[in-house]
């Protein structure tokens, strides 16, 4: 499991995700995640394309994250996510609580 | 701890020809060496540490700065009057001997680049000279430094150097038990808490299932070695049978204590009469509520009403839901009414999900350690593969069908080892007598 955060023009964070974002997944990169994301207090978008899979534990990060953006009154999308994942997210009822939209203009106009 | 005087000094590198150490300055260092074999605490140690080391020196200050490996800085642990310091790795001569590996004797700091006066400035002290040294644990890697400053008298002479790498080599054995007892400590505490967690866990279980006629059912449950936050409720209440199927993100006693919390609000609820939408409503934004940022509870509940067959559920977050119609001999599957419970407050009270169970039909609920359980090739069980067995055994008994999922299960993972919490709750309406063979 990767990580790889960017600053864009807004500033945005940008945090492009790679690998399987299981529970060792999201231990190896939850705390740079939490810090890389939720500290720096802007919006963020968070690109799935390369997460093959999701467990709960995942689910777990992406869910803290997105909270604790909105609780210093900024937004998250999520997009990307492979046809895998998705089925989680519409499954478990999650599209109900985070912005998960297609593709990266659709993330930066959810966030703008 | 016994110390032979060949052994003081720490072999090789502590030595030196002519440095033999002085009987007075032995006796004081078997004093000390007596005194770092008490503390099992580390900061309790490092005290110690800190203060033999002035005491020995004639030293003014005396200080520990333990490495932190993965933020390539130094951190100092203890000295008489600082609060904690970090500094990067090779900054000032804590951070030259660090990285040298050496000890480094300065007899006038001002006038060595190498010199951080940041510390001073944060102290208030004015530092003439030091001596600066790696501690190193048993295996040869480096752990920290060691630093005295201003020698009561003079500046630090040969024979405090071998006094300091007496103490040092002291200090590292010292430090290698402080570390391992705290390992040990809090693997201890871990193993503890995980015990507590699976009492939790299994004390909230039903001891035995209700009989309901015309019914049959199972539920397994079978904790990973570090414990999920699974649990099931099967119970009648009030002539109507509650079908629950948690589990709860995380690991230890928090998940634990959640799910079982949420079980005795259920059953507490039903009992008073209280209709399923409020109560899911309540029980989620009660989650919501207590649990910390980012957990939640994946959650099944349901409602089987045994004079008309019609069962009522909602789902936070937990799916697939899979109904095996034995007319059809197809399944239905359905997905999590809303999102997993305690994640957010539900802004509107869901309307339940119906289905009436005929004869033969099967409502097949597991929790996510069996769909997501991986073979070695990092493969998930999946849900076609439980479709399929259950399809298989859809004219056994409950408990029959579980044990067929687990083999299934054990069949496909091989040796891959459980990490997750593994639920099963079965649920079958008995088809009519004639049908039974």
């Amino acid at each position: 499991m990767e990580l790889e955060l960017t600053e864009r023009d807004g500033p945005i964070t940008c945090a492009r995700l790679t690998g399987r974002l299981d529970t060792a997944g999201a231990d190896r990169i939850g705390l740079q995640m939490t810090a890389g994301v939720v500290a720096t207090a802007r919006p963020a978008i968070v690109d799935l394309s390369g997460v093959s899979f999701i467990s709960s534990m995942g689910i777990r990060l992406l869910l803290s994250c997105a909270k604790g953006l909105k609780g210093k009154g900024q937004t998250m999308a999520i997009f990307g996510a492979q046809p895998a994942v998705q089925e989680v997210f519409e499954q478990s009822g999650l599209e109900e609580i985070l912005d998960i939209v297609p593709d990266e203009p659709h993330a930066l106009a959810r966030i703008a | 701890m016994a110390t032979t005087p060949d052994e003081v000094g720490g072999g090789a590198r502590a030595r030196r020809p002519g440095r033999r150490l002085s009987a007075d300055a032995l006796e004081e260092l078997l004093s000390i060496t007596r005194h770092l074999a008490t503390p099992f605490e580390l900061s309790a140690l490092l005290t110690e540490v800190a203060m033999a080391a002035c005491k020995i020196l004639r030293a003014e200050r005396g200080s520990v700065w333990l490495l932190d490996v993965e933020a390539a800085e130094l951190v100092l642990e203890v000295s008489s009057d600082a609060t904690q310091v970090r500094l990067p790795l090779g900054q000032g001569l804590v951070g030259a001997c660090a990285r040298e590996r050496r000890m480094i004797n300065v007899p006038d700091c001002y006038a060595d680049p190498r010199f951080n006066p940041l510390v001073d400035r944060r102290t208030g002290l004015h530092t003439r000279c030091s001596l600066t040294l790696p501690l190193f644990d048993i295996a040869g890697e480096l752990v920290g430094v060691m630093q005295v400053l201003n020698k009561s008298r003079g500046v630090f002479d040969a024979a405090d150097e071998t006094l300091a790498e007496a103490l040092a080599a002291q200090c590292a054995v010292a430090l290698a038990r402080a570390r391992m007892t705290a390992q040990w400590m809090e693997m201890t505490k871990l193993r503890e808490s995980l015990e507590l967690a699976r009492l939790v866990q299994t004390s909230g279980l039903p001891k035995s299932l209700p009989v309901l006629p015309g019914y049959a059912m199972h539920a397994t449950f079978r904790p990973a070695a570090e414990t999920g936050g699974d649990t099931y409720d099967l119970a009648l209440i009030e002539g109507r049978l509650l079908v629950l199927l948690a589990d709860a993100s995380g690991h230890g006693i928090g998940p634990a204590l959640s799910v079982m919390q949420m079980q005795a609000m259920l059953r507490m609820a039903f009992r008073m009469g209280a209709d399923l939408g409020g109560v899911f409503r309540a029980v989620n934004d009660q989650l919501a509520d207590t649990l910390p940022d980012g957990h939640f509870v994946t959650a099944f509940i349901g409602l089987l009403d045994p004079t008309d067959h019609r069962l009522r559920f909602l789902s936070g977050g937990q799916a697939p839901i899979l109904c095996y119609r034995a007319e059809s001999d197809a399944f239905e599957a359905f997905k999590a009414t809303s999102f997993p419970m305690g994640a957010a407050v539900l802004v509107r009270e869901r309307s339940a999900v119906e289905v009436v169970l005929d004869r033969g039909d099967w409502l097949v609920l597991l929790s996510d350690g069996i769909y997501e359980y991986e073979n070695a090739d990092g493969e998930a069980f999946g849900r076609d593969r439980v479709e399929e067995t259950v399809r298989a055994a859809r004219d056994e008994a409950p408990d029959v069908v579980a044990a067929r999922i687990l083999e299934a299960l054990h069949a496909f993972a091989g040796a891959a080892p459980q990490d997750d919490d593994i639920t099963m709750v079965l649920l079958r309406r008995m088809p009519p007598p004639s049908a039974l063979s």
